[in-house]
C-alpha cells in the first residue's frame, strides 16, 4: 500500500522560467591521492523510536565525488561522531549498524534517498542528526513433507511492491539457510512487503518416492520367489509392481505452496519482529519435456537454443521466479529436459536460419506454451520461423541531407534485460537477447532483424552520440515515440518506417526550492511529468524525480522536450507515479513549464508560507 | 567407523582448470542389473522413530560407484526400503542420507547402536539372494550455539564465530579450523551439523588496517581474515574485501567486516576486541573443549567480549622487498599461526616504501607473518573451495593414507605467482606502541627440474603431470608448492614457486597410480631428507623420479573361527622416525578396509621393513597417531617388502590398546 498521506504535493509559488545560467562545475575525480581539507562534519546517530535514543557503535561513512577515499567513523556511547580533515564538496552521509537498515542522512524513511551535505572550505558542519531504523526480522521453521525440520534449506525474503512489477529493484534480497532444527531468521529487513521462499539444498535433484503399497508389493514379490533358486533373469514380479514416482524438491513459498500466485506476502513495519512463520516443504512429481526443432523444409535444426522459463501469476516478482532451464538441440533436432517442476512455462527456441552462419545469424525462432504436472510431455515438431524486423532511417535534426553516420549503430534490446539477468548460455547466444547492433547506412537507413516477441528499447550508439554532440531525441513510428516507454514486438508484425531523430540540442531543467524567506529548502523531492495525460504511461522517460541538495537546488538533465508539470514533494518512491491516479492528484499543485528543443530552463519552486 | 568416506587424494589446480578425477564418468552410468535384493528399515537412533524420505544407496568398496540406480530410492512413510535388481558382488555397503543426519550405514543385525561411529558392515550378494532386515540407524547431527554480547550486555550482531577441532597431521596434533557462522540480531549463533567430537569455539576479531592512499577501486586486496558481510548464514571466508572502513589516523583506515565494531578511542587510547576462545581466553591452548555427544546440541556457549586497550605497531620490511607492495601482513597469536583465516589478531598491507602499520593491536605475544602463501587445513563443514574460488589460484589437497576419518583439505593460495618473499618475526606488545619494527624478508625459493618416469611404457609427454612439495611437519602455512610439466615437453620440466623456510618433501602426481621413487637436488638424494627453502641453496636441477610399480602385500583377515572378518588393516614402517613428519600424505603408511571375504591388498609400496596389523574398522584411521603406531608395532606382524617378491599375511583382528 502506498502511503498517500506522506506524499503531499506542496503548494508552490511559481518562479519565472529563465534561460539557464551556466552549469555548476562538475567535481572531477580526484584520483588516488587522498583529499585532505580543514572542514568537518559531526553529529549524532539516533534510532527510530518516538523518543529517539542514540545508537552506539554505528559506522558513519561520508562519500562524495571529490572525496578519495571515503571517510568513516564509529559512534561513541552517546551516538556521536566527527569526521574532520574534509575538503569542500557535496557529500552523502550514511549510517549503518548490524540489524539496522543502512540509512542516508536526510532520508525520510529507511532505505530511501537522502540529502547531500554541502561543505564549504574550512566549515564546521555540526549537529547533523542521522536516523537509523531498526530492521524488521522474520523467523520461522521449514519442515519437510513428513513434518520434520528441514535443515540447510535456503530461505529468501523477496521484497515486493504493489506497483507495476517492471519497476522493481531487488536490492535487498536477503538469504539465509535453515539450521539443523529447520529454523531460519532474517533480520535487518527494510520495512515493506515480502514473499518468503524456501529452497531445499537438494532442490532439483530427482529421487524416487516409494509408497507403502510399492514396498508391500515388492516385499510380496520377493517372498513369492523365495522358494525358487537362482533366478536367471530380472524378477518379473518386481517389474510388475506399481511404478514408483520420480519426485523432487521444488522451491516453496510461505505458507507452503510452490505456486507464486498462492504465496502469502508478509508486510513488515520498521523494527517489527515476526516469528512463527512456519511452513512445509513437499516433494512434487517431476516432469520430462522433449521435442524436435524443425527448420526450413522440414529439416531438423541442430544446435538450436531452447529456453524454458517459468510463467507465474499475479505475484509476478522478478527474482521469485526460478531461473530458466536451457537445452540445445541435437543433430537430429531433438532436445530433452529432465526433472522439471510442475507449473506453466514459456518455451522459446532460437535456431540458426537455414544455411546461415552460426555466429552472425540470421536467427529464427519459435515459441510454445508448456504446462507440466508430473510425467513426461512430448511437444512434437516445433518449426522455426524468421524473426521480426525494425527498419527505418536515422536523421540529424536541422541538418539537410546526409550527415556523418560513421560508426553509427542502432541497437534494439530487450527492455527486461536490466531486470532479469539472463542465466546460462542464453545471454551469450547471439540473437537470443543481446541482439547485435545494426550499422546505419550512409543515407541513414538501418535494419534490425531477428527479433522475437518481447518488449524492447531502442538506442543509437557511435562516435556522434558518445561525444555528446548528438542525442537521440525521438524514435517515431506511426505517430508514436518509441522512446516514451518500452514497446512490444508482436509475432509476425514488423516495424517499418521508424524515424530516429538525433538532435544536437539537449534540454535541461533546473532550479531551487526556496521558502518564503528565500532560503533553500532541503529534504524534498522534485517530480516532473508530462502535462499531456496521454503521455503519463508507466516506465515513461518523461516522468522523473530528483532529490535536491541541502541547498534546495535540483537539476533534470535528460528530459526530452515537451510540456511538463513540476511539483515539490515531501516524499516519493521511484515507481509511485506508475500507480493509477497518483499523478492526477499532483496536477493541481504542480507548476507548468515547456521545455523546448535544447532549452536550459530554470524553474524555482517556493514552498510554505 | 568414523563417518568418513574413502577419500581419494584430490588435487585440483584451480588456475589451470580441469579436476583430474577419473571416476566422474563412471558415476553417471547406470549400474548393471541383477537378481539380488536388499530390504530394511531406517530408524532414528535416538528416538527409535522410522525415518521416511531417506535416500538409500548401495556402494561398492571404493566408495565412489553405486550399484543402486540413480535417482536414488527414498524410504516410504514407515521408513522401509526395498532395493531389487541388484547385481551379485562383494563388499557392498548400504549407505543412507537425510538432511540433518549423519550419513547412515548398515551396522549388522542388531538393535540400535549406542555409538554414532559404529563400524559399517560390508555385505556380499549372490544371484537371487534377498537380504532382509538390513536395518540402518541414523544419528541426527548436533550443534553448538550461544550468544555473544559486549561489555554492556548488548548483542554483538554479525560477528564471525568459528569452530576448531584437534587432529593429528603429519603425526603432530593441530587445531583444524571448521565452519564459520555469524551472530544474528540477537547476538545468537548456531553452528549446525556437527558429528560427535570435541570442539573449540572462538569469536573472531581481526583488526584489518589499510593505508588510506589505496584507491577505493583497488580495495579488492587480500586483507586476510575478512569474511563476507552476511547475516546469520554460514559465512564464507574470503581473503579480500571492499568492506566498510573508518579513518583512524589520517593515513590509515580500519576495515570493518564480520567482527565486533571496535569502540572509538577512549581518552585518545584505541580499544579493540581481541579474538576470544570459549570460555574467555585469548589462546586456543587454554580453551575449554566442548564435548558433543551424538545427536545433541549445546546452546549455552556464550561469550561476553570486553574491549581492551590497543596500540599500533609500525615498521618496515628489509631485505628482499622488491615485490612486497600491497602484500598482506598477518599478526597471528604465537602458537596459533596455523589457525587459518579469521584467526589473525590484525592484518595490514605493505605500502610502496616497505613500511607498514597495524592499528588497534591488543597486548599479547604474536608472530608477524609476511608470506605470499596463505593456507589453512580445513575439516569437514568448512565452506570448501571458497578461498580458491575467490583467489583464483590455489590448491585444494585432500589428506589421506588411503582410508581417512574426516574430509580434510589443505586450502592454499599463493598470492604472488612468482613466489614472492617471506619473513617472520616474533612481536611482543605491551601497553606502548611499537615503531620501527624490522621485518627481514627473503625471497621464496623456486624449485625447478624435470620428472623422470621409471616405467616400461611411460605416458606420452603430452600428458601433463603435477609434482608437489608438502611441508614435512604438516604446517599448512608453508603451503603446497607444485608444478606441472608442459604438454609435449619431452624433458617433462617443471617449476614450483613459493617454497618458504622449512623442510618440504617431494610428492608424486596424485592421480594415475604414481609412487615417488626418488628425488635428487644437485645430484644429492633428497627423497627422505627433503629440501628447505631458507638454506639459500638453488634448486634448479631437481630430478623427481616416479614409477607405477612397487612392492605389494596381500593377505586375509580372519576371526577366531577362521572365518572372514570385518576389519581395517594398517601398514606402516618399523622405523618410528617415519611415523611423523611425513607431510600431509604419508608415503609409507597405508590404511585400508578388508573386503567382506577378509582379503586385503597394498600396492605401490617402497621396499623396506613394515608392520601390518588388522584392527577394528573404527581404528583404521588411527594411523595418524604415532602413539597408536607405537602400540600397534608391538602387536602387529612384521613383514619385509621388496618389489617383485610377493608377500602375504594372515591376520586376526585385534584392537590396539594404547598404553
Amino acid at each position: 500500500m502506498i502511503g498517500w498521506a506522506r506524499v503531499l504535493p506542496l503548494a508552490i509559488a511559481l518562479g519565472v522560467p529563465l534561460l539557464g545560467a551556466g552549469q555548476a562545475g562538475q567535481v572531477r575525480d580526484a584520483g588516488s591521492q587522498p583529499s585532505i581539507g580543514t572542514a568537518s562534519v559531526s553529529g549524532v546517530v539516533v534510532d527510530d523510536q518516538e523518543r529517539s535514543q542514540p545508537v552506539r557503535r554505528a559506522v558513519v561513512t561520508l562519500t562524495g565525488a571529490g572525496l578519495r577515499p571515503n571517510r568513516g567513523a564509529i559512534t561513541d556511547d552517546e551516538g556521536r561522531f566527527t569526521i574532520s580533515g574534509l575538503p569542500e564538496g557535496r557529500f552523502t552521509l550514511t549510517a549503518e549498524r548490524g540489524a539496522y537498515v543502512t540509512s542516508i542522512y536526510g532520508a525520510k524513511r529507511p532505505g530511501r534517498a537522502g540529502t547531500e551535505i554541502i561543505v564549504k572550505d574550512g566549515q564546521r558542519v555540526v549537529d547533523l542528526r542521522v536516523r537509523l531504523w531498526r530492521g524488521a526480522a522474520i523467523a520461522g521453521m521449514v519442515r519437510d513433507e513428513f513434518g520434520d525440520p528441514l535443515p540447510s534449506a535456503s530461505v529468501t525474503a523477496i521484497p515486493i511492491r504493489e506497483v507495476t512489477p517492471a519497476t522493481l529493484t531487488l536490492s535487498n534480497n536477503t538469504q539465509v539457510a535453515t539450521n539443523d532444527a529447520g529454523e531460519f531468521r532474517i533480520f535487518g529487513l527494510e520495512p515493506g512487503t515480502y514473499l518468503i521462499r524456501a529452497t531445499s539444498a537438494l532442490a532439483g535433484r530427482a529421487e524416487v518416492a516409494v509408497s507403502e503399497a510399492d514396498v508391500d508389493a515388492k516385499l510380496a514379490a520377493l517372498a513369492a520367489r523365495g522358494s525358487r533358486t537362482a533366478p536367471t533373469s530380472v524378477s518379473p514380479a518386481s517389474a510388475a509392481a506399481a511404478p514408483s514416482q520420480l519426485v523432487q524438491l521444488v522451491p516453496v513459498f510461505y505458507p507452503g505452496t510452490s505456486a507464486i500466485a498462492e504465496a502469502v506476502a508478509i508486510t513488515l513495519k520498521a523494527g517489527e519482529e515476526r516469528a512463527g512463520l512456519d511452513f512445509a516443504y513437499r516433494r512434487v512429481a517431476a516432469s520430462g519435456l522433449r521435442g524436435t526443432i524443425i527448420g526450413a523444409g522440414g529439416a531438423p535444426s541442430p544446435r538450436a537454443f531452447v529456453r524454458l522459463a517459468p510463467v507465474s501469476g499475479a505475484n509476478d516478482v522478478a527474482g521469485a521466479v526460478p531461473a530458466p532451464i536451457t537445452a540445445t538441440s541435437a543433430n537430429d533436432g531433438t532436445f530433452s529436459m529432465m526433472s522439471l517442476s510442475p507449473g506453466r512455462y514459456a518455451l522459446l527456441v532460437r535456431g540458426i536460419a537455414p544455411g546461415a552462419n552460426e555466429s552472425s545469424g540470421p536467427f529464427w525462432w519459435t515459441e510454445a506454451p508448456v504446462s507440466l504436472a508430473g510425467g513426461d510431455v512430448d511437444l512434437g515438431a516445433l518449426s522455426l520461423r524468421p524473426g521480426m524486423t525494425v527498419t527505418g532511417r536515422v536523421v540529424f535534426d536541422g541538418v539537410v541531407g546526409a550527415s556523418d553516420t560513421t560508426g553509427l549503430k542502432v541497437q534494439v534490446q530487450s527492455a527486461s534485460l536490466g531486470q532479469q539477468p539472463t542465466s546460462g548460455r542464453g545471454g551469450s547466444i547471439p540473437g537470443m537477447r543481446y541482439l547485435l547492433p545494426a550499422p546505419v547506412g550512409a543515407e541513414g537507413a538501418f535494419r534490425v532483424g531477428d527479433l522475437i516477441p518481447e518488449e524492447y528499447q531502442v538506442a543509437v550508439t557511435g562516435p556522434a552520440v558518445e561525444s555528446g554532440r548528438w542525442w537521440l531525441r525521438s524514435a517515431m513510428w506511426n505517430n508514436r515515440d518509441l522512446l516514451d516507454s518500452p514497446f512490444r514486438i508482436e509475432p509476425g508484425i514488423d516495424l517499418a518506417g521508424v524515424t530516429l531523430v538525433l538532435s544536437s540540442a539537449r534540454p535541461e531543467l533546473s532550479g531551487s526550492i526556496t521558502a518564503a524567506s528565500g532560503a533553500g529548502v532541503p529534504g524534498l523531492f522534485v517530480l516532473a511529468f508530462p502535462a499531456e495525460a496521454t503521455l503519463r504511461v508507466p516506465r515513461s522517460r518523461r516522468i522523473q524525480a530528483v532529490r535536491p541538495d541541502s541547498g534546495g537546488r535540483y537539476v533534470f538533465s535528460n528530459l526530452p522536450p515537451g510540456n511538463y508539470l513540476v511539483a515539490a514533494m515531501t516524499d516519493i518512491d521511484p515507481g509511485d507515479w506508475d500507480v493509477p491516479g497518483f499523478l492526477d492528484a499532483v496536477v493541481s499543485a504542480a507548476a507548468k513549464v515547456t521545455l523546448g528543443e535544447g532549452e536550459k530552463k530554470t524553474l524555482n519552486l517556493r514552498v510554505g508560507g | 567407523m568414523s563417518g568418513g568416506l574413502l577419500l581419494a587424494i584430490a588435487v585440483a589446480l584451480l588456475a589451470t582448470g580441469p579436476v583430474r578425477g577419473d571416476s566422474a564418468n563412471e558415476q553417471q552410468q547406470n549400474p548393471p542389473a541383477g537378481t539380488a535384493a536388499i530390504s530394511g528399515v531406517v530408524t532414528d537412533a535416538v528416538t527409535g522413530r522410522p525415518l521416511p524420505g531417506v535416500s538409500v544407496t548401495v556402494i561398492v568398496p571404493n566408495g565412489i560407484r553405486t550399484i543402486t540406480p540413480r535417482p536414488a530410492v527414498l524410504t516410504d512413510a514407515r521408513g522401509r526400503f526395498v532395493l531389487d535388481n541388484l547385481p551379485a558382488g562383494d563388499g557392498f555397503e548400504v549407505v543412507t542420507s537425510r538432511s540433518g543426519y549423519q550419513v547412515g550405514r548398515y551396522e549388522g543385525p542388531r538393535a540400535a547402536s549406542s555409538d554414532p561411529w559404529a563400524d559399517g558392515i560390508r555385505i556380499k550378494l549372490t544371484d537371487g539372494e534377498w537380504r532382509r532386515d538390513v536395518n540402518v540407524f541414523m544419528w541426527r547431527m548436533g550443534s553448538i550455539g550461544g550468544r555473544v554480547v559486549d561489555e554492556r550486555g548488548e548483542p554483538i550482531v554479525g560477528t564471525a564465530v568459528r569452530l576448531y577441532r584437534r587432529r593429528l597431521l603429519g603425526g603432530r596434533s593441530q587445531f583444524l579450523p571448521g565452519a564459520v557462522v555469524t551472530t544474528d540480531d540477537r547476538g545468537i549463533y548456531r553452528i549446525p551439523f556437527l558429528p560427535p567430537d570435541s570442539y573449540y569455539v572462538a569469536v573472531l576479531s581481526v583488526q584489518s588496517t589499510v593505508p588510506a592512499n589505496i584507491p577505493d577501486g583497488q580495495r579488492r586486496l587480500p586483507l586476510g581474515g575478512v569474511f563476507g558481510r552476511g547475516s546469520g548464514a554460514p559465512a564464507v571466508p574470503r581473503p579480500e574485501s571492499s568492506g566498510v572502513s573508518v579513518d583512524v589516523d589520517g593515513s590509515h583506515r580500519l576495515v570493518l567486516s564480520n567482527f565486533a565494531t571496535p569502540p572509538p578511542p577512549a581518552s585518545g587510547r584505541p580499544r579493540a576486541y581481541a579474538p576470544t576462545f570459549y570460555p574467555s581466553t585469548r589462546l586456543i591452548d587454554g580453551a575449554q573443549p566442548i564435548e558433543l555427544a551424538g545427536g545433541t546440541s549445546r546452546t549455552d556457549i556464550d561469550f561476553r567480549l570486553e574491549p581492551v586497550p590497543a596500540v599500533r605497531i609500525s615498521g618496515k620490511l628489509s631485505g628482499a622487498t622488491d615485490r612486497t607492495t600491497n602484500m598482506l601482513l598477518r599478526l597471528m597469536l604465537r602458537g596459533g599461526e596455523h589457525l587459518g583465516f579469521g584467526s589473525e589478531v590484525a592484518t595490514t598491507l605493505v605500502e610502496a616504501d616497505g613500511r607498514f602499520t597495524f592499528l588497534n593491536v591488543p597486548a599479547g605475544g604474536y608472530t608477524l607473518v609476511a608470506s605470499p602463501s596463505i593456507a589453512e587445513v580445513q575439516g569437514p563443514g568448512t565452506p570448501q573451495g571458497a578461498l580458491s574460488r575467490s583467489a583464483g589460484m590455489g590448491v585444494v589437497r585432500g589428506l589421506s593414507a588411503g582410508y581417512s576419518a574426516v574430509g580434510m583439505n589443505v586450502m592454499w593460495w599463493l598470492a604472488d605467482a612468482g613466489g614472492g618473499s617471506w619473513g617472520r618475526v616474533a612481536v611482543d606488545v605491551g601497553d606502548a606502541s611499537l615503531d620501527n619494527l624490522d621485518v627481514p624478508m627473503r625471497a621464496a625459493a623456486t624449485v625447478s627440474g624435470r620428472v623422470v618416469i621409471d616405467d616400461p611404457a611411460p605416458p606420452d609427454p603430452s600428458m601433463r603431470l603435477m609434482v608437489s612439495l608438502e611441508p614435512a611437519n604438516a604446517d599448512p602455512t608453508l603451503g603446497v608448492p607444485n608444478g606441472w610439466t608442459d604438454a609435449g615437453d619431452p624433458d617433462r620440466g617443471f617449476v614450483m614457486n613459493g617454497v618458504l623456510g622449512g623442510r618440504y618433501l617431494f610428492r608424486p602426481p596424485p592421480f594415475g597410480g604414481w609412487r615417488l621413487k626418488s628425488a635428487t637436488a644437485g645430484g644429492v638424494d633428497v627423497t627422505d631428507a627433503g629440501i628447505d627453502g631458507s638454506t639459500g641453496q638453488l634448486f634448479n636441477d631437481v630430478v623427481v623420479t616416479i614409477t607405477r610399480s612397487g612392492a605389494e602385500l596381500s593377505g586375509m583377515v580372519v576371526d577366531q573361527t577362521g572365518g572372514a572378518a570385518t576389519a581395517g588393516v594398517v601398514l606402516f614402517p618399523t622405523d618410528a622416525k617415519r611415523w611423523s613428519d611425513y607431510g600431509f600424505t604419508p608415503d609409507r603408511v597405508r590404511s585400508t578396509l578388508a573386503s567382506s571375504d577378509g582379503s586385503f591388498k597394498f600396492t605401490l609400496m617402497a621396499d623396506g621393513e613394515y608392520v601390518c596389523i588388522a584392527v577394528p574398522v573404527r581404528q583404521a584411521d588411527r594411523w595418524m597417531d604415532p602413539r597408536f603406531l607405537a602400540a600397534a608395532a608391538t602387536q602387529g606382524a612384521r613383514v619385509s617388502l621388496k618389489m617383485g617378491v610377493s608377500a602375504s599375511l594372515r591376520l586376526q583382528v585385534a584392537e590396539v590398546v594404547l598404553k
